[in-house]
């Protein structure tokens, strides 16, 4: 998509990515023709059902793809270092200091048997020059951070002395011990109460606008996203199939898909005659014969075109873009 | 509340206190009581830790009462073991469908055989002329929830999520139950689907007359399914009264920051008060003091030396709050 306009030198710029992986059962088209840029300090929406790719995406920005995968075009790059060609050696100093991740379900994340203070230290041995004398100080510091309370007392604490809430906070705390450029929050509330998922995305938000991070919202909640994100990306069945930004994407969607994907999501005062669903699913990733547009069996606006004619890029203006035969 | 032949389910003053050691006991439900009249649904709230699963446990009979009341139809069945209300006419009465279907279903099991095992081990339903073949009574609850019948055969891993959870459904209307209890029903559902769902839901309700019980977080569903919501907070209710006023004003402090926590597309986060801290501890609460104080933005001196009770705050709304 219209990437190349979005500004000068974008900190992280992937560029007709596509992706596939080799299963017994076939090969899963994964990723197809992704383009993404993200600039500094601002924050990102990845929207999309389960299965469009939104974590394989980041995966493969971090390069923490599982064995069977297999980049066959496209290009990465972080602050002007191409990730796909990047050594293991020089990747290892890129993730935890340059670009972190915050995972799904903290407590899968996090090691249960040892102290959460522990576990701060690590990152910070790993990725920083923090003297061994001031590696306690640091930890509780970082916990304070994230406004643990009595962080001093919580140092000591095990990940299941904790609640759900806390956990994501100490996540955090980890992913932000090394003032990272680039923080990807994969899902970092699915799992946890609407309260508290408030509470950790303001604290994502704030943290992140106080250090000039970028940040990348993977999310399936397009309410969670229109609140917190300065741009959305949407993804489906590998594809990105729209990229605007917020209140422009909500307001004027172009792709079926994004307008699908509004009218279906719950709004205060929507009743349950009126919300809409997406008829079908996603297309089988490992068929041969992938159809150009992988949404036009679940379109009621396909023709011949969309899969006569490869899916098309079409800028709307400098900040967005649809890949559709027939937009809105 | 008095218990009621016309009720449903009623609850009168439930309490589960767990041992947790040392004399202590962590009291994961405390002194709830509330009714579910015929062809009502009910929503239930609250955060994780605030003790609706166990309430559901409890009135799903799967967990014995520390003490009070569950009234079946006039009947008290909260004195039965648990062990043994299986075996008990009730059983097929209260059915539950639960959250994860992926998880809930037993990945050997064909969905035939998932919709027909409550049939098997809990006798067929009576049909017009007697008890119905086990073929007929799986393949009319399919029908129900939209289930193709060719999907009978099929594995849970070769069916979609939409599909899973009208499987998890049907096992749970195949008995035709007079209360069904949803946990979470939507929670692993893309929004794709989710709407289908709901609609199946609200369909199913209308034409077989059940009663809902409605657990939920996501306040919005819960909005849109439930005539009446309950909200828990530490064990105990808070709140109580008609979705829709409950959600437009809602009386008690907690539930407001429940409302404003929902993110809307379009809405700002800016605009929201965050609560701040973690809930009080559920081991051995000092009963003078209000589970929310610590938490409350409007909390005061005498929250912390009276707690507050469930009162009625306007016609069919309650709310245990000494400011509402």
């Amino acid at each position: 998509m219209s990437s190349e306009a979005a500004g000068p030198s974008p900190l992280l710029e992937v560029m007709d990515l596509s992706l596939e992986f080799r299963t017994r059962s076939g090969t899963v088209h994964a990723l197809q023709g992704v383009n993404l840029a993200v600039q500094k300090g601002e924050t990102v929406g990845i929207v999309g059902e389960s299965g469009s790719g939104k974590s394989v995406l980041s995966f493969a920005i971090l390069r923490i793809l599982d064995a069977a995968a297999r980049v066959t075009s496209g290009a990465i790059e972080f602050a002007g270092m191409d990730m796909l060609a990047a050594s293991e050696r020089s990747l290892e100093e890129v993730r935890g200091r340059e670009i972190s991740m915050i995972f799904q379900n903290p407590r899968t994340a996090l090691n249960p048997i040892r102290r959460i203070g522990r576990q701060i230290e690590d990152v910070l041995s790993m990725h920083s020059s923090t003297l061994r004398a001031d590696m306690k100080a640091k930890a509780i510091e970082a916990l304070a951070r994230v406004r643990i309370p009595d962080p001093e007392r919580r140092y000591a604490a095990y990940p299941f002395e904790l609640s759900g809430g806390q956990c994501q906070r100490v996540m955090i705390a980890l992913a932000l011990a090394c003032n990272p450029q680039l923080l990807i929050a994969d899902e970092p509330t699915t799992g946890l109460d609407v309260t508290t998922q408030a509470a950790i995305l303001s604290l994502i938000s704030e943290l992140a606008a106080e250090r000039k991070m970028a940040t990348i919202l993977i999310t399936h909640d397009l309410a969670l996203a229109s609140e917190y994100c300065d741009r959305i990306v949407v993804m489906h069945a590998g594809h990105v199939v729209e990229l605007a930004p917020t209140s422009q994407l909500f307001s004027r969607p172009r792709h079926p898909y994004t307008a699908r994907l509004i009218a279906s999501t719950p709004g205060p005062a929507q009743g349950i005659a009126t919300l809409a669903s997406i008829p079908g699913n996603l297309p089988d990733l490992r068929r041969a014969d992938l159809p150009n547009c992988r949404f036009h069996a679940r379109c009621e606006r396909a023709q011949d075109a969309c899969t006569a004619l490869a899916l098309p890029n079409i800028p709307v203006d400098a900040q967005s873009g649809v890949r559709c035969v027939n937009p809105l | 509340m008095n218990a009621s032949q016309n009720n449903v389910l009623d609850c009168v003053e439930v309490k589960k206190h767990f041992p947790v050691g040392r004399g202590a006991l962590l009291h994961a439900v405390d002194d709830v009581s509330f009714a579910i009249g015929p062809g009502e649904s009910v929503g239930l709230v609250g955060e994780s830790g605030c003790g609706k699963s166990t309430l559901v446990r409890l009135i799903t009979r799967m967990l014995d009462v520390t003490s009070g009341d569950i009234i079946y139809r006039g009947r008290n069945i909260g004195f039965i073991p648990a062990r043994r209300f299986a075996g008990t006419q009730f059983r097929p009465k209260i059915q539950m469908v639960f959250q994860d279907p992926t998880d809930s279903l037993n990945p050997r099991h064909t969905a035939f055989d998932a919709i027909a095992e409550p049939v098997r081990r809990l006798g067929s339903t009576e049909g017009k002329g007697g008890a119905k073949p086990l073929a007929l009574a799986v393949a009319e609850a399919a029908k129900m929830v939209g289930l193709p019948e060719e999907l009978l055969p099929r594995y849970p891993h070769q069916l979609s999520g939409g599909q899973k959870a009208r499987v998890g459904i049907a096992r749970a209307v195949v008995m035709m139950p007079d209360l069904l209890v949803l946990d979470e029903p939507t929670a692993a559902l893309d929004v794709s689907v989710q709407a289908t769902i709901l609609r199946l839901l609200a369909d199913l309700k209308r034409e077989l007359g059940m009663s809902y019980l409605f657990v939920s977080h996501d306040l919005n569903v819960v909005r849109m399914l439930c005539d009446r919501v309950i909200v828990m907070y530490l064990g105990r209710i808070v709140e109580q009264g008609p979705a829709r006023e409950l959600f437009e004003r809602p009386a008690h402090p907690y539930t407001r920051a429940l409302v404003k926590a929902i993110p809307s597309i379009g809405g700002k986060p800016g605009e929201r008060e965050v609560l701040q801290g973690e809930p009080r501890s559920p081991i051995n609460p000092d009963p003078a003091v209000c589970r929310f104080y610590g938490r409350c933005p409007q909390q005061r001196d005498r929250c912390r030396t009276e707690a507050p009770l469930l009162r009625e705050i306007r016609a069919g709304v309650t709310a245990a709050c000494h400011f509402s």
